[in-house]
C-alpha cells in the first residue's frame, strides 16, 4: 500500500540522484504506479505463488488504495464434494461437534485455512497451518471454534501457534460488512486479498502482526465492494481467548 | 413553573448518575490498575495439590474473557462486563486462561516447564479451550476421561474445567471459570460423560 508508492518513490529519487521537485515527484509516482501496473517491478513485486505452489494471482478489480495485492485462492467445498480436500483432513481431527453446510478452503501466501458452520448455527469452526515447522503429526498447526450470537461472532477468535520460519503467525475470523466483496490484510511489502465467499466469516492471516507475549495480535483491515470502492478500513487487535 | 424546573434538573441529574454508574461497572480499569507483566518465576517442580491452593485464590474473583489476572478479596471487582468482549479490562480468568495460569504453563508451546505466574500478573497464554481439548502444546497431552483424577482437566471446543475432586456417582466436583454472569468457583458437572469433552493432563507433576 503506501509503502509500494513510498518505495518505488525512494527508487526513483536515488536513481535521480537530487531532491525531485513537485513536477518531478508527480512524474515519479506516475512512473511507479506505471510501471506496478505493468507487473515490471521485481524487487517491490508481491509475492508470486501461493502456499500450494500456484501461481497468485491479482483481484478481478482495483481495489480503492491497495498496491501489490496478492489474490488468495477460495473455493466453497459442499460436503459431497469434500473426500480429500482440506476440509475433510480438518474434520479428521474429534471436534465433538458437527459442521452443516458447504465449507470455505483459503490458501494464501504463507496460510491456508478452513471454515465450517457448526449445526443450528451455534458456531464456526475451523483449521489454519502456515508455512513454517510442522508437528509432524499434524496436519494443521492452528485450530479455532467460535460462538455465534443470533449468526455473528462476538469475538474473532485469534490463533497464535501457527508461525513462519521467522515469525508467529495470527488468525482470526473478519465478519465482512453487507456489502463487503473482498477482505484485505496488510502484510509486510504486500496486501493479501480474501474474496467473501460461502456465508461465512472471513478467516485471515496476519504474518507480522502477533504479539506472542501478550497473546494478541493486530490486523491492519480493509473491505471494499464488489466494484473495489473501499467500504471500510480500520485496525482488528483480537487476543487469545475462550 | 418552578416545580416542573426542578422536577427536569432533578431528572437530569438523576440520568446522568445513573449512566456514570454503568459505564464505571463497564469500566472498572482492575487490569490497567492493579495488574502486571512482570516475568513468571521458573520453578522446579508442581503438585496436584499445590495447584489446587492456588485455583482456590481465583475463587470468587470473577470472570473476564480474554482475562488472566485476579486478586484475592473473594469478589469480582468487575461484575457484569458484555460477554466475549476482552477489552473490557476486568478482573477473573477465562476457562482457558484460568487453565494455563494454574497449570503453571510456559508461554512457549515446546515447553513443559513450569511457570509461576502471581495472581496479579496478566498472562491469558496461548491456548484456546479448543487447543486444550486437542491437547496443543507439549505440556499438555490427552488422557483418558476415565483415567483423569484431581487437576485433570475436561475440554471441549468451547469450555475447559478442572478436576477439584471426583464424585462417587461419576461426576466431578469442576474448578472452573465458568462466565461473567458466573464467575470462577467450583461446581459439580457432567464433563466426564458428556462426548464433547476430552480429558487433558498437564505433563509433569510432581506427586501428590
Amino acid at each position: 500500500m503506501s509503502a509500494a508508492s513510498g518505495g518505488a518513490s525512494r527508487e526513483w529519487r536515488e536513481r535521480r540522484g537530487q531532491p525531485p521537485r513537485r513536477s518531478s515527484v508527480l512524474l515519479g509516482a506516475l512512473v511507479a504506479v506505471l510501471a506496478l501496473l505493468a507487473g515490471c517491478s521485481d524487487q517491490n513485486s508481491a509475492p508470486d505463488r501461493l502456499m500450494d505452489g500456484s501461481k497468485a494471482g491479482s483481484p478481478p478489480v482495483e481495489l480503492e488504495g491497495v498496491e501489490r495485492s496478492v489474490l488468495t485462492k477460495v473455493e466453497v467445498v459442499a460436503p459431497s464434494e469434500r473426500a480429500g480436500t482440506l476440509s475433510s483432513s480438518c474434520l479428521e481431527q474429534d471436534w465433538g461437534i458437527k459442521p452443516v453446510g458447504d465449507s470455505v478452503e483459503r490458501i494464501g501466501v504463507a496460510t491456508e485455512s478452513v471454515t465450517f458452520r457448526e449445526v443450528e448455527d451455534r458456531g464456526v469452526f475451523g483449521c489454519s497451518r502456515s508455512v513454517g515447522p510442522q508437528d509432524s503429526q499434524r496436519r494443521w498447526c492452528g485450530i479455532a471454534y467460535g460462538r455465534l450470537y443470533q449468526g455473528r461472532l462476538r469475538d474473532p477468535r485469534l490463533d497464535i501457534l501457527c508461525g513462519t520460519a521467522e515469525e508467529p503467525v495470527g488468525f482470526a475470523w473478519v465478519t465482512p460488512a453487507h456489502v463487503t466483496r473482498y477482505v484485505s490484510v496488510e502484510q509486510p511489502g504486500y496486501v493479501e486479498v480474501y474474496e467473501v465467499a460461502g456465508d461465512l466469516p472471513v478467516r485471515v492471516a496476519t504474518v507480522s502482526g502477533v504479539e506472542y507475549e501478550r497473546s494478541s495480535a493486530r490486523f491492519e483491515i480493509l473491505e471494499h465492494d464488489d466494484e473495489g470502492r473501499l467500504v471500510h478500513r480500520y485496525t482488528l487487535e483480537p487476543a487469545v481467548a475462550g | 413553573m418552578r416545580a416542573a424546573w426542578r422536577f427536569a434538573i432533578g431528572f437530569a441529574v438523576a440520568a446522568a448518575l445513573s449512566a456514570a454508574g454503568t459505564a464505571a461497572g463497564y469500566h472498572t480499569q482492575f487490569v490497567a490498575n492493579n495488574c502486571n507483566w512482570a516475568a513468571p518465576t521458573p520453578i522446579a517442580s508442581f503438585t496436584r495439590d499445590a495447584s489446587i491452593t492456588v485455583a482456590l485464590y481465583a475463587r470468587y474473583e470473577g470472570y473476564q474473557w480474554g482475562g488472566g489476572c485476579w486478586d484475592d478479596d473473594n469478589r469480582d471487582d468487575s461484575p457484569g462486563d458484555p460477554t466475549e468482549n476482552p477489552n473490557t479490562g476486568g478482573e477473573g480468568p477465562d476457562c482457558s486462561g484460568f487453565t494455563f495460569k494454574i497449570w503453571r504453563e510456559a508461554l512457549d508451546e515446546g515447553s513443559t516447564a513450569f511457570h509461576q505466574w502471581w495472581r496479579l500478573r496478566f498472562v491469558h497464554g496461548p491456548y484456546t479451550a479448543a487447543r486444550f481439548m486437542s491437547a496443543h502444546g507439549a505440556a499438555n497431552y490427552p488422557l483418558s476421561k476415565s483415567a483423569a483424577i484431581k487437576m485433570d482437566a475436561f475440554a471441549s471446543t468451547q469450555h475447559i474445567g478442572m478436576i477439584y475432586a471426583p464424585n462417587a456417582d461419576g461426576t466431578d466436583r469442576i474448578i472452573e471459570a465458568k462466565g461473567e454472569a458466573y464467575g470462577t468457583n467450583i461446581w459439580t458437572r457432567t464433563y466426564r460423560g458428556s462426548s464433547s469433552y476430552s480429558g487433558v493432563r498437564r505433563l509433569g507433576w510432581s506427586q501428590p
